[in-house]
C-alpha cells in the first residue's frame, strides 16, 4: 500500500499530478501516518483512563504531537509540490484539504492547551475526535478531494487570509465544545450520581468536584475567546474581499449569514457566562451550540441553499 | 429613590396647588421611568434574549429563498399554508423586513443602553489613581499567598520587573497589569456601533446597480444613479460622465474553464474620453467616488425586430440565469449520424428538432409538413394526448352547475384549480387533480382545505349541499404523451416527457420580458457551448416559440425577427458608498477589541507584615491559569499560594 488512497493529491485525472512522484506518495502517507498516530494516541487515553496511570497519558501527549508534526509536514509537503503547478494554489482548496489543517490547527492547539490546563479527559476526547474526523475525510469522494482551478474571484490574497482565519477559529471552536462536553459530562454525572441534598454533595466531593468544573469551564471559556477575534477577523476578511471582488461586503449569503450566526452564538455564550443565573451548565450548552452552529456553516450550508460559496467544498 | 424630592404627605399635598404638585411628583416619575428604563435595557440577559432572536431569525434567510413571494411559491415541499405564512413575515427578504429591522434596532437600543452606564464607572477606575481606589476584603482576592522571608519590596521589585505598575499605598504596594484590556468590551461595543452607523450611512447615501454592457455601449453615471435598485434618500447626484465599455475578453484554463475576465472601460466626460483602465474581477476602477467592478458576464445576443416597417433591437445582456424550460420533449432518436430530439411546447403538433446534448436547431416538423434536411427526414403523423380536465360539474344545492377550470400551473402546482365559487356562506374555489379524481375545496379566504370530494359523492360546505358530478374531458389538455414520428420513412412511436420532470434546465442569459408581435417573450440563450440557438419563448408560460440559429429569420405574429449571433457583453457593478470608511474603521474597532479580550488585567495588593508580606490577587477572567502564573512567579521567592477557600470562589466575577 503506498497510502495513495488518503491522497489528496489525486489531480491524475487532470493530468496535473504525477502519481509516481514522491512528494505525491509522500503526502498519502503522511495523512495515514497521523491518523494512526491519532488512533494510537486515543488507545494510550483510554488507558490512561481506565488504569488511572499517567504513563499512558504522556505517551498519549507524545503521540498526539507527533501527529501534528506528519500534519504539519502534509500541508508543506502538498504546498510545494503543488504551487509549482499553480502558482495561486493554497492548501485549503477543497474539502479534504481545508479538514486537514483544522486537524493540524486542532492538534497544534491541543498541545499548547493541554500542557497549561491538563484537564482529565480532554486528551482523549480530542485525540478521538481528530481520529474520527480524518477517518472521515479520507472517505471523501475525490471529487471533494480534487482541486478545482481556482474560479476569478478566488484568485485573490484575502480569500487565503480569510479562508485560514475561518479553519483557526473552527479548530479553537472544536477544541471548546470538547471542553464543554466534558463540563456538561461531569456536571450531568455529578447531578444524577450524588444523593440531591448539598450537605451531602459537598461532604463527598468538597473541592476537587468544583475545582474540576471551574477548570472545565475556564477551558471553554478561554478557547472561545480565542476562537472569538478569530472569526471576527475571518468574517471581516471575507467581507473585504466580497467587496473587492464584487463591490459588496455583504449580501447574506448563506455561508456567510451562518458564520455571523455561528458569532452570534458565542457572542451569547460569553454574555450568558456573565449572567449569573445563565453560568455553569447553561453556558456549556450554548457553547455546543456555537459548536453545532460551526458545523452547518463548514459543512451544512452547502446543503442547504445556494449562494456566493457554492463553488464551495471550499471554507 | 433617594435622589427624588420627598413626597407631599396628604396634608401638605391640599396646601398645593395642581402645578406646583406636578413640579413634585414629575421628576420623580421621571426617575422611577428612568432607572426603570435603565434597569431593563441594560440588562445583559436581555441581551442574551435578542443576539439569540437575532441568530434565529438569521437562520430563516437561510432556508428561505431570498427574493420575492413567488419563490416562496415555488416550494412545493411544504404545505401551502406554511408558504402562506412564510410570505406574511416576508420570510423572502428576512434581513429588510420591518419586525428583523425591529429586532435589531432593539438589540442596539440594549447595547447603548448597557455600554453607556457602564463605561463611566469603569473609565473612572482606569483614571483613578491606584492607590486611591479602596483595597478590596481579604475575602474579595481569590488568590493569596504568604512570604515568610521576601518582603514587600522585594515582592514589588520582582513585579516591577515583570511589567507590572507597581504603587506604594498604604502598609504596602498595589500593582497591576493590562488595566486597559478592562476596555476591550467596550471596545467591541464601539466597534458594532460604528458598523451600524457606516450601514445607515450607506443605505442613505449609497447606491448601487448592475448592468450589462456590449462593446462599444456606454453607461452614463446619472443613469445608472437612476435606474438603480438600491439607492438611498439622500444619495448625491453623481458627476454628468459616461463609463464605455472598449472590450471584453476572457482567458481561459487547459480545461476550457474561464480563468479570468477583463474589461476596457473608458471614461467619457462632455464627449472625451478622460481615462481608460482595464479592469477585472478584483480589479475595480474608482472614479470620483463611484466604483466600477467587473461582475459578471455573458454572451448577450441583439435581435432586429421589424413590425409595421419599423425597425427596432431587442437587447438580450443579462446576468446568467438559469431557467426552466415548460413544454414536452420525445425521447432521442438517431437522425442519420445525430442524436437528436422533439421539443412540442404543449400545445398544438408541431415539433421543433433539436440535437442532442447541443441544443443545436435541426429544423421544424408539422403534420402535412416533414422536416427535411441532409436527406433524412421526419414527419409527424400524430400526437397523443392524455386526456386533460375541461370542466367540473357540480350540484350545488339542488342546481347542477358546469364550472370551467384552468391549470395550476401558475401557482407551480400540477392539475386545475377554478376560479371562485360560492358554497352558501362560503367563498373557495376547487383544485382538481386531474380527470375523475377526488377534487378539493379551499376556503378562499383562509386558504385551508375544507375536504375532498369523490366523484359522486356530496358534503355539505357552508350551509348547502355540494355534489360533485364529475370531470369534462378537454381531448388535448393533459399535455402529449407520445407521438408518432416517421424517421426516414420508418414509423416510430416515441414517449414524451414533460421538461419540468427532467429538471431539464437553460443556463445561461434571459432577458427582461419584452413585447414583441404582441407577445410578451423573453430571450433566452444558454451560455456553453459556443453557438447555441437563441430561444424566444413565451414569457407568461415558458413555452418556446421560436429557436433560432445565429442569421435566421424568424416571424412572430406579424413581427419580423432576425438574430445575427452572439456577443459577449461584461456584467459591471457601479455603487457608491459614503459609509464604507466608517464600516471598515467599525471593523477594525471589532478586531481590535476582541482582541484585546486576549489580555487580563491583573490586580495585586502587597501588604508589608511583621515577618515577610501577603499579597492578595484578582484577575479579571481566566483564574485558573492566573493561578498558575503566580505559582510560577512566586515560588521561586518562598511564596507560599494559599489554598482557594469556598468564601472567595466566586468572587471573580
Ligand atoms: C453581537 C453583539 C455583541 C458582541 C459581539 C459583544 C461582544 C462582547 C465581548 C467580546 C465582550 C467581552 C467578553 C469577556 O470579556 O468575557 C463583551 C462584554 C460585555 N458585553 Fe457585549 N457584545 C455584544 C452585545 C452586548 C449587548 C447587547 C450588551 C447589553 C447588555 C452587552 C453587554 C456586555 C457587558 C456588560 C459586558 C461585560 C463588560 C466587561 O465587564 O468588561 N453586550 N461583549
Amino acid at each position: 500500500m503506498n497510502g495513495n488512497e488518503f491522497s489528496s493529491l489525486d489531480r491524475q485525472a487532470t493530468g496535473l499530478i504525477d502519481p509516481q512522484n514522491w512528494m505525491v506518495i509522500l503526502d498519502g502517507r503522511l495523512v495515514l501516518a497521523t491518523l494512526v498516530l491519532t488512533g494510537l494516541a486515543t488507545l494510550a487515553f483510554i488507558v490512561r483512563w481506565a488504569t488511572g496511570k499517567s504513563v499512558p497519558g504522556r505517551i498519549g501527549q507524545g503521540l498526539m504531537g507527533l501527529a501534528a508534526l506528519t500534519s504539519l509536514g502534509q500541508l508543506v509537503d502538498r504546498y510545494v509540490y503543488m504551487v509549482r503547478i499553480d502558482p495561486h494554489y493554497w492548501p485549503l482548496s477543497n474539502l479534504f484539504e481545508s479538514v486537514m489543517f483544522v486537524v493540524f490547527a486542532i492538534l497544534a492547539l491541543h498541545l499548547v492547551i493541554d500542557r497549561v490546563y491538563k484537564a482529565p479527559g480532554f486528551g482523549l476526547v480530542s485525540a478521538g475526535l481528530v481520529t474520527i474526523i480524518i477517518s472521515l475525510a479520507s472517505l471523501l469522494p475525490p471529487r471533494l478531494r480534487d482541486a478545482s482551478p481556482l474560479v476569478p474571484s478566488l484568485q485573490s490574497y484575502w480569500i487565503k487570509i480569510h479562508v485560514t482565519l475561518m479553519l483557526i477559529s473552527y479548530a479553537a471552536f472544536a477544541l471548546s465544545f470538547v471542553a464543554a462536553t466534558l463540563y456538561l459530562f461531569f456536571h450531568y454525572r455529578n447531578a444524577f450520581a450524588q444523593p440531591r441534598s448539598i450537605g451531602a454533595m459537598a461532604a463527598q466531593q468538597p473541592n476537587n468536584h468544583s475545582a474540576l468544573m471551574d477548570l472545565l469551564d475556564e477551558l471553554t471559556y478561554r478557547l472561545i475567546m480565542l476562537g472569538f477575534p478569530i472569526l471576527a477577523f475571518g468574517i471581516i476578511t471575507g467581507g473585504l474581499w466580497a467587496n473587492h471582488a464584487w463591490g459588496t461586503y455583504w449580501s447574506w449569503d448563506p455561508k456567510e449569514t451562518w458564520a455571523l450566526i455561528t458569532w452570534l452564538v458565542y457572542a451569547a455564550y460569553l454574555h450568558a457566562r456573565m449572567s449569573r443565573d445563565w453560568q455553569g451548565a447553561k453556558a456549556a450548552w450554548f457553547a455546543v451550540a456555537g459548536f453545532v452552529s460551526v458545523l452547518i456553516t463548514y459543512l451544512g450550508v452547502n446543503y442547504l441553499a445556494t449562494g456566493l460559496h457554492t463553488y464551495g467544498k471550499l471554507l | 429613590m433617594a435622589d427624588g424630592p420627598a413626597t407631599p404627605t396628604a396634608d401638605e399635598a391640599t396646601l398645593l396647588d395642581r402645578d406646583q404638585l406636578a413640579e413634585i411628583r414629575g421628576p420623580e416619575a421621571w426617575v422611577r421611568f428612568r432607572n426603570g428604563f435603565v434597569t431593563f435595557w441594560a440588562s445583559i440577559k436581555l441581551a442574551v434574549v435578542l443576539i439569540c432572536a437575532i441568530a434565529a431569525a438569521s437562520t430563516l434567510g437561510t432556508i428561505v429563498p431570498q427574493g420575492g413571494p413567488e419563490d416562496v411559491l415555488a416550494l412545493e415541499e411544504m404545505s401551502l399554508r406554511t408558504r402562506e405564512f412564510l410570505i406574511s413575515i416576508q420570510a423572502y427578504n428576512v434581513y429588510y423586513s420591518a419586525w428583523y429591522l425591529t429586532l435589531l434596532g432593539l438589540f442596539f437600543l440594549n447595547l447603548a443602553v448597557c455600554t453607556w452606564v457602564r463605561v463611566w464607572p469603569r473609565l473612572r477606575f482606569a483614571l483613578a489613581r491606584p492607590r486611591d481606589l479602596p483595597i478590596p476584603a481579604r475575602d474579595h482576592m481569590p488568590d493569596q499567598l504568604r512570604f515568610a522571608d521576601t518582603t514587600a519590596n522585594q515582592v514589588a521589585e520582582t513585579l516591577r520587573r515583570r511589567g507590572y505598575r507597581v504603587f506604594p499605598a498604604k502598609e504596602g504596594f498595589v500593582a497591576d497589569r493590562n488595566r486597559l484590556f478592562r476596555f476591550a468590551a467596550m471596545v467591541v461595543h464601539l466597534g458594532l456601533f460604528m458598523i451600524l452607523i457606516g450601514g445607515i450611512t450607506a443605505g442613505l447615501t449609497g447606491y448601487k446597480h448592475s448592468f450589462p454592457l456590449l462593446p462599444g455601449e456606454s453607461m452614463p453615471a446619472r443613469k445608472a444613479f437612476e435606474d438603480a435598485r438600491t439607492r438611498g434618500r439622500l444619495t448625491p447626484l453623481p458627476d454628468d460622465f459616461r463609463v464605455r465599455l472598449d472590450k471584453f475578453w476572457t482567458t481561459r484554463y487547459p480545461d476550457g474553464s474561464v480563468k479570468q475576465f477583463y474589461s476596457t472601460l473608458s471614461i467619457v466626460e462632455d464627449d472625451k474620453p478622460v481615462l481608460s483602465r482595464t479592469i477585472k474581477v478584483n480589479e475595480p476602477l474608482e472614479y470620483k467616488g463611484t466604483t466600477y467592478y467587473q461582475s459578471f458576464y455573458g454572451i448577450g445576443a441583439e435581435i432586429l425586430t421589424v413590425a409595421r416597417g419599423i425597425e427596432s433591437r431587442v437587447v438580450l445582456a443579462n446576468q446568467a440565469s438559469s431557467t426552466k424550460l415548460q413544454g414536452f420533449i420525445t425521447q432521442r432518436f438517431t437522425l442519420g449520424k445525430q442524436q437528436v430530439f422533439g421539443y412540442n411546447p404543449g400545445k398544438g403538433d408541431h415539433f421543433e428538432i433539436l440535437t442532442f446534448p447541443m441544443l443545436g436547431y435541426v429544423g421544424d416538423a408539422k403534420p402535412g409538413r416533414p422536416l427535411q434536411t441532409n436527406g433524412h427526414s421526419v414527419a409527424v403523423r400524430r400526437v397523443l394526448s392524455r386526456p386533460g380536465v375541461a370542466s367540473v360539474r357540480l350540484v350545488i344545492g339542488g342546481k347542477s352547475r358546469t364550472v370551467p377550470v384552468e391549470s395550476a400551473s401558475r401557482f407551480k402546482m400540477q392539475g386545475y384549480i377554478t376560479r371562485q365559487l360560492e358554497f352558501g356562506s362560503r367563498k373557495v374555489f376547487l383544485f382538481v387533480p386531474g380527470p375523475d379524481q377526488p377534487i378539493q375545496i379551499v376556503d378562499l379566504d383562509s386558504i385551508a382545505s375544507l375536504g375532498t370530494l369523490a366523484p359522486g359523492a356530496h358534503k355539505a360546505f357552508g350551509g348547502v349541499d355540494v355534489r360533485f358530478a364529475g370531470t369534462d374531458d378537454d381531448p388535448a389538455g393533459g399535455g402529449p404523451v407520445a407521438t408518432e414520428l416517421v424517421i426516414d420513412g420508418e414509423a416510430q412511436v416515441l414517449r414524451m416527457i414533460e421538461l419540468e420532470k427532467t429538471g431539464f434546465r437553460v443556463e445561461g442569459a434571459a432577458s427582461d420580458p419584452v413585447e414583441i408581435g404582441g407577445r410578451n417573450v423573453v430571450l433566452m440563450q444558454a451560455s456553453e457551448p459556443p453557438g447555441s440557438p437563441l430561444w424566444i419563448m413565451d414569457a407568461r408560460e415558458g413555452t418556446a416559440l421560436a429557436v433560432m440559429r445565429p442569421g435566421e429569420r424568424t416571424d412572430i405574429g406579424i413581427t419580423k425577427v432576425r438574430w445575427d449571433g452572439p456577443v459577449w457583453f461584461s456584467g459591471l457593478q457601479t455603487k457608491t458608498d459614503p459609509g464604507l470608511p466608517v464600516i471598515y474603521a467599525g471593523f477594525l474597532i471589532v478586531i481590535l477589541g476582541t482582541m484585546m479580550g486576549l489580555f487580563n488585567h491583573e490586580q495585586l495588593w502587597i501588604t508589608a507584615q511583621e515577618q515577610g508580606c501577603r499579597v492578595g490577587a484578582k484577575v479579571n477572567r481566566g483564574r485558573f491559569t492566573f493561578r498558575r502564573h503566580l505559582e510560577r512567579l512566586f515560588t521561586g521567592q518562598g511564596g507560599e499560594l494559599l489554598p482557594q477557600s469556598p468564601n472567595n470562589q466566586g468572587a471573580a466575577a
